[in-house]
């Protein structure tokens, strides 16, 4: 079978501040050395880049994104036109992408389009995939269940892969969940989960967790997997590209295994020999 | 052998009304009027005082501190994450580290040091008083209007007493889930509240500062009512965030003071 020549993917990462364990220049290396004609570049955070090369005006991007806002975990519906004060808190976010503010949620697919939106013609070609990490807690509606999750990643292009998604949208072991059911009251659940997650320790993913890097790199590839294939996921618990639940399989699969299984392994090398086909 | 001095009931009456009118003629315009003595509408008013700021508190309870007298389940235990521990070291309040970054204190210790502190630095209180409404003037929050507790409880038809004004520069609401003054204006179409959010995780905190703000001209949103105003998610019983929630209204209404004089010049 004659492979046909592969013309590559240039993709751009945008920081995230807020998280300051990422090491972007081990990630890019881990993406380039996939395949050579994958380019990567590593942005600053997407709405300071934005502001700074597209021309993007801070109140208006800021107006925007409180209008991605979910108030109600339940419906999951963006708030649409926001108060004055969520347009002042989304400014000042974009003002310090340093600090990360938690308990907030935005609907996934909203600030998708948004931040697709802002993203000038030019730089939206064949070829080009744009991840984003956002500290911004990213929720969307589950199908048939009618009601919100929070999320790791939204695929498409561009990709948002949210850290604080990473630390809080997976679940913890059931066992926490029964003993916070325990009290009737969320006050006394609050607590009890966090008094459990100090006491998972290395079990669970923490904010700045020195472990990001490596989580972050089978993330991005389920981004390219999905733009390059259209298939983003595994069904292996031991594969990167496994869609873990739970932050026992998320760390199994990014940490512990840290591998693509043989079949994706195998997809990406037969990327490498068109690559080098076309090459040569 | 008497041990107290023999006075007359009238001089004790006389002694309580005339101290009472002439705090509530001389608080009767304020530079700020808080709504609700909980840990942020306590925090506000101290730090506000501490500035040189005439502030007076209103509280429809009897008793001041709201809920900060309970930790959580009617346990009187309270926690903090840091950094709010630095406030209770302000405060002289003692406490213990539970677990990194998470510091426990009596509820009792706690609340009455604030309330003491509140009134060190020169917080006069109206307790047993209610929000009826707010005073807009000039597209802006200028005062409260209030009733006693015990009339406003009652019904229309049997207490038919009006409620009196008190006018100020800027309003601070701090009445918890109930956002009293928010909650006026929204009635008019003058603001949209969006309701306490879905609890969520543990990292709220920090949104509830980051949300403390005018709300609109004249009136700025503290503690619990800044959950109810924006739909933030509702947290644990730790009270940190309404401690540096109503620090920060302060500062807010410290600014908002200095650009009213600056206008006013």
């Amino acid at each position: 079978m004659t492979l046909k020549p592969y013309r590559g993917v240039k993709l751009y990462i945008y920081k995230d501040p807020s998280t300051r364990t990422i090491r972007y220049d081990e990630l890019a290396e881990y993406l380039q050395g996939l395949i050579p004609r994958f380019k990567v570049e590593v942005r600053e955070e997407i709405l300071a880049y934005a502001q700074r090369n597209w021309g993007v005006e801070l109140r208006a991007v800021a107006y925007s994104i409180a209008s991605t806002r979910v108030v109600d975990v339940l419906g999951c519906e963006p708030v649409g036109e926001p108060l004055p004060g969520e347009v002042a808190f989304e400014e000042k976010a974009i003002t310090n992408p340093g600090r990360k503010v938690g308990g907030i949620l935005y609907e996934g697919y909203a600030l998708q389009r948004l931040l697709s939106s802002l993203i000038p013609k030019a730089e939206r070609r064949y070829g080009t995939l744009h991840t984003i990490l956002t500290h911004r807690l990213l929720v969307t509606k589950e199908l048939g269940e009618g009601r919100g999750h929070a999320r790791t990643i939204i695929l498409g292009n561009p990709v948002l892969i949210s850290t604080t998604g990473l630390v809080e949208a997976p679940a913890l072991p059931a066992e926490v969940y029964v003993k916070a059911q325990l009290f009737r009251g969320p006050d006394m659940q609050q607590l009890i989960v966090a008094e459990e997650r100090q006491r998972l320790g290395r079990r669970v993913l923490s904010f700045d967790d020195e472990r990001f890097t490596e989580v972050l790199k089978g993330y991005t590839l389920m981004g390219l997997f999905y733009y390059i294939f259209g298939d983003p996921f595994c069904g292996s618990p031991s594969c990167r590209l496994y869609n873990a639940h739970t932050h026992e399989e998320l760390i199994e699969a990014q940490i512990e295994s840290g591998r693509l299984c043989e079949r994706h392994q195998c997809m990406l090398d037969s990327l490498k020999a068109a690559s080098i086909t076309r090459d040569s | 052998m008497t041990i107290f001095s023999p006075v007359r009931e009238s001089d004790i009456t006389r002694a309580i009304a005339s101290s009472f009118m002439e705090m509530f003629s001389e608080y009767a315009r304020s530079d700020v009027v808080v709504v609700g003595a909980g840990p942020a509408g306590l925090m506000a008013a101290r730090e506000l005082a501490r500035n040189g700021v005439r502030v007076l508190v209103i509280e429809q309870n009897n008793y001041l501190g709201g809920g900060f007298w309970i930790g959580g389940y009617l346990m009187n235990p309270v926690t903090f994450r840091a950094p709010a521990q630095e406030i209770l070291d302000e405060l002289g309040v003692p406490y213990r580290k539970y677990v990194e970054g998470l510091y426990v204190a009596h509820g009792p210790h706690a609340c009455s040091k604030l309330i003491a502190s509140a009134c060190d630095a020169g917080v006069r209180f109206l307790n047993l008083t209610k929000l009826d409404d707010v005073v807009v003037r000039d597209n802006a929050v200028r005062g409260v209007v209030v009733n006693w507790t015990p009339v406003e409880g009652l019904p229309r038809q049997i207490t038919c007493v009006d409620p009196v004004a008190l006018e100020a520069r800027i309003v601070i609401d701090a009445s918890g889930h109930d956002a009293v003054a928010v909650k006026k204006l929204e009635a008019r179409g003058m603001v949209k509240v969006r309701g306490m959010g879905a609890m969520w995780v543990e990292r709220s905190e920090d949104a509830v500062v980051e949300y403390t703000g005018v709300v609109y001209p004249g009136l700025i949103v503290a503690g619990m009512a800044v959950v109810e105003t924006y739909g933030l998610p509702r947290m644990g019983p730790t009270f940190g965030a309404m401690l540096l929630s109503g620090r920060r209204a302060a500062e807010i209404a410290l600014e908002e003071l200095k650009k009213l004089e600056a206008e006013a010049v």
